[in-house]
């Protein structure tokens, strides 16, 4: 029996001008925000697979679409802008490439930037969860640089917010529901320990 | 009795230098360079004999573009950047060459591909592929050694 062996691409979305329909929420969005804001609500799961196919299939023609048109979109999270896609391990490398030479998303300038390959779902979801904590944690310094002292209570709203906007704007599988549980926890522990 | 035993021992040494000297030298080609290719540009129907038209035999740019359409068609993007010399054009016939690590996927991206021009259906007939250029030149190359 041999078990066909898959690799797990995390990657986040960068926008280096910030989503049109983002900034409306946030009063007055600090650099890295923008820089990793979340993503318009017309991107889904199967509008993104749809559209790294087609760079897939640009780049790399009806063969690359052969090699790698299998993959899988596992989890996506519009508010924090970061995936999971599942591939073949022979094959993770053009859908890496397909996934650097995607220049917009939705009509507007964009770079995915693929942060970890990893063997294990689980393993792609602790880098995730990290992930989110530096976020949190560089626009509380920005904020703490700004005005001289954050808000301790809101930090925590924010976190909760970021993630439950993810679930409720995709309907994620039964598995990473769990994780996301997993994760909220995990981030308001440590937030904790930081502000001791 | 003398000069029968030191006879020989100074000869020793002089006949294993001159086997130095001389011996067979041998040098594999492992990995060349370049994959040799000898193409024909097949037409349906054939067009008769001595038949010339401003569109036949096809010209150097309607070579590229036909093989960039097939690139394209299979290895998209990548496949157009695999870049290809043109070494001889003779009437539906070329002979070129690219970088031998492209040869499988370049062989099978225009050996798949067919188009309708003008009426009539394009594509293309490997005659040759090698990977070194006296391959498809013809002959067996001995004239090179005499």
């Amino acid at each position: 029996m041999v078990r066909v062996k898959q690799r797990y691409l995390l990657f986040t979305i960068l926008y280096p001008s910030g989503p049109q329909s983002a900034n409306s929420t946030t009063s007055k969005p600090t650099q890295s925000m923008t820089f990793h804001s979340p993503s318009p609500s017309s991107l889904t799961r199967t509008s993104l697979a749809s559209i790294i196919r087609s760079s897939i299939s640009s780049n790399f023609g009806d063969w690359g679409i052969g090699q790698c048109g299998g993959f899988a979109v596992k989890y996506f999270s519009p508010a924090t802008s970061t995936g999971i896609l599942r591939i073949t391990r022979d094959n993770y490398r053009i859908l890496w490439a397909a996934l650097t030479y995607t220049r917009e998303l939705c009509g507007q300038p964009a770079v995915i930037k693929v942060v970890r390959v990893s063997g294990t779902i689980r393993k792609a979801e602790l880098e995730a969860v990290k992930l989110a904590e530096e976020a949190i944690r560089r626009v509380k310094r920005e904020a703490k640089g700004a005005k001289n002292g954050g808000g301790g209570n809101g930090d925590k709203k924010v976190v909760a917010g970021v993630f439950a906007g993810g679930n409720s704007a995709q309907a994620a599988t039964a598995i990473n529901d769990d994780q996301d549980d997993e994760m909220l926890v995990d981030i308001v522990d440590s937030e904790n320990d930081d502000d001791k | 009795m003398e000069i029968d035993t030191q006879a020989p021992v100074a000869e020793v040494p002089a006949i294993a230098k001159a086997k130095k000297k001389y011996d067979e030298q041998r040098f594999t080609v492992r990995k060349p360079e370049w994959q040799y290719l000898h193409l024909r540009m097949t037409f349906d129907p054939p067009h008769p004999p001595t038949y010339t038209s401003p569109s036949y035999p096809p010209d150097l740019l309607t070579w590229k573009t036909h093989l960039s359409t097939a690139l394209n068609q299979f290895l998209g993007i990548a496949g157009t950047a695999i870049p290809i010399d043109f070494l001889h054009l003779e009437g539906p016939e070329v002979w070129m060459r690219f970088p031998r690590e492209d040869a499988t996927r370049f062989i099978a991206a225009i050996g798949g591909w067919g188009s309708e021009v003008e009426g009539r259906n394009v594509g293309f007939r490997v005659l040759g592929s090698t990977e070194f250029l006296m391959g498809i030149v013809g002959g067996d190359g001995r004239d090179v050694f005499v």
